[in-house]
């Protein structure tokens, strides 16, 4: 792998983080693939008796398993969540949100720092949901997460980089891969992401309300790699006001009206 | 005797195992966890695990989700 994602221990070439949620079971595989996808989180919920469909069962071989702790509203609960869901025997990975405000579902980012604290040192692989703040993602670095993960704007709104100077803040700052999570509403606004250095985009609503789930699932993949390929690139610089001839300014054909303007 | 499953009521034969709970109610064992009164329980022991009266299970799987 010339250029893996490294969390904790683990690796992956792709950089597309996709969520599950939202659409039928059955355009998972498609999306997973189409997206070139390897690792899909999911969420722990009551079971319901006499066997509803598995959703194991629709994600591909070898994609790894990120349990998130939706529905925790402080870091006990997280951690509890935490634990029910290695349990199920599906890897180390957790997803920390912990979520106490019902309307813009901002993460909580202290009770974040001691979830991370707390699953981190019982072995998880701990990837923290979180506002981007640069004290907090400072906090998460100390508390042994594997990344951070900072909204972009808030879950589900497909508002794109809203916090797109803070998230830049904790890319400059922070020495752990920084995941952008929540928010992403277009492939454009993922491959700006990139661009900027983030480690890894994760999506969800915006693949799940588009038009067609598997094409969009594509275009995301596409537009995470320009990205990425931009970043490791070098960006060319911008030049306010003024312009810069891209064409020689020498060698013009004679007698031709208005070339030396061109 | 009375058993509490996911916050909700249901009768359950005195010393039954865990495991023949689980499958009289057609859950799938495979995709499941379970905890007994807050505490996980271990796959392999579900059937040496037997259920009391008053006892609070909590059985789950994995949704989709983000």
């Amino acid at each position: 792998m010339d250029d893996p994602l490294r969390l904790g221990t683990h690796e992956f070439s792709s950089r597309f983080i996709l969520g599950s949620g939202k659409y039928s079971l059955k355009l998972i595989r498609a999306a997973v693939e189409n997206a070139g996808a390897q690792m899909i989180t999911l969420a722990l919920r009551r079971a319901n008796p006499g066997g509803a469909e598995n959703i194991l069962d629709y994600i591909p071989e070898g994609v790894a398993i990120l349990p998130n702790t939706s529905g925790a509203r402080n870091a006990d609960e997280a951690v509890r969540i935490a634990r029910f869901a290695r349990a199920l025997g599906c890897g180390d990975f957790i997803k920390i949100e912990v979520i106490r405000d019902s309307k813009y579902l901002l993460p909580d980012n202290g009770e974040t720092v001691k979830a991370t604290a707390a699953l981190a040192e019982e072995g998880f692989t701990v990837m923290p949901y979180m506002y981007p703040d640069l004290n907090a993602a400072r906090d998460l670095v100390s508390a042994g997460a594997a990344c951070v993960m900072p909204l972009a704007s808030p879950i589900g709104s497909n508002m794109g980089l809203q916090a797109r100077d803070f998230i830049r803040i904790l890319i400059d700052e922070i020495d752990l891969p920084v995941i952008v999570d929540a928010g992403i509403g277009r492939p454009s606004q993922a491959c700006e992401a990139m661009e900027m250095g983030a480690a890894a985009v994760m999506a969800n609503t915006a693949i799940a309300t588009a038009g067609d789930i598997p094409a969009m699932a594509t275009a995301f993949r596409k537009a995470i790699e320009a990205g990425r390929a931009a970043y490791l690139s070098g960006l060319g610089r911008v030049l306010p006001g003024g312009a810069s001839a891209s064409s020689p300014l020498t060698g013009f054909l004679g007698g031709v009206e208005g070339a030396e303007n061109d | 005797m009375t058993i509490i499953v996911n916050g909700g009521r249901a009768d359950c034969a005195p010393g039954l195992s865990l495991d023949s709970f689980l499958e009289g109610e057609g859950y799938d064992q495979r995709v499941i966890v379970v905890g007994l009164n807050g505490t996980i329980v271990p796959k392999g022991s579900y059937p040496s695990v037997r259920l009391d009266d008053g006892d609070a299970l909590e059985i789950l799987n994995f949704v989709s989700g983000g």
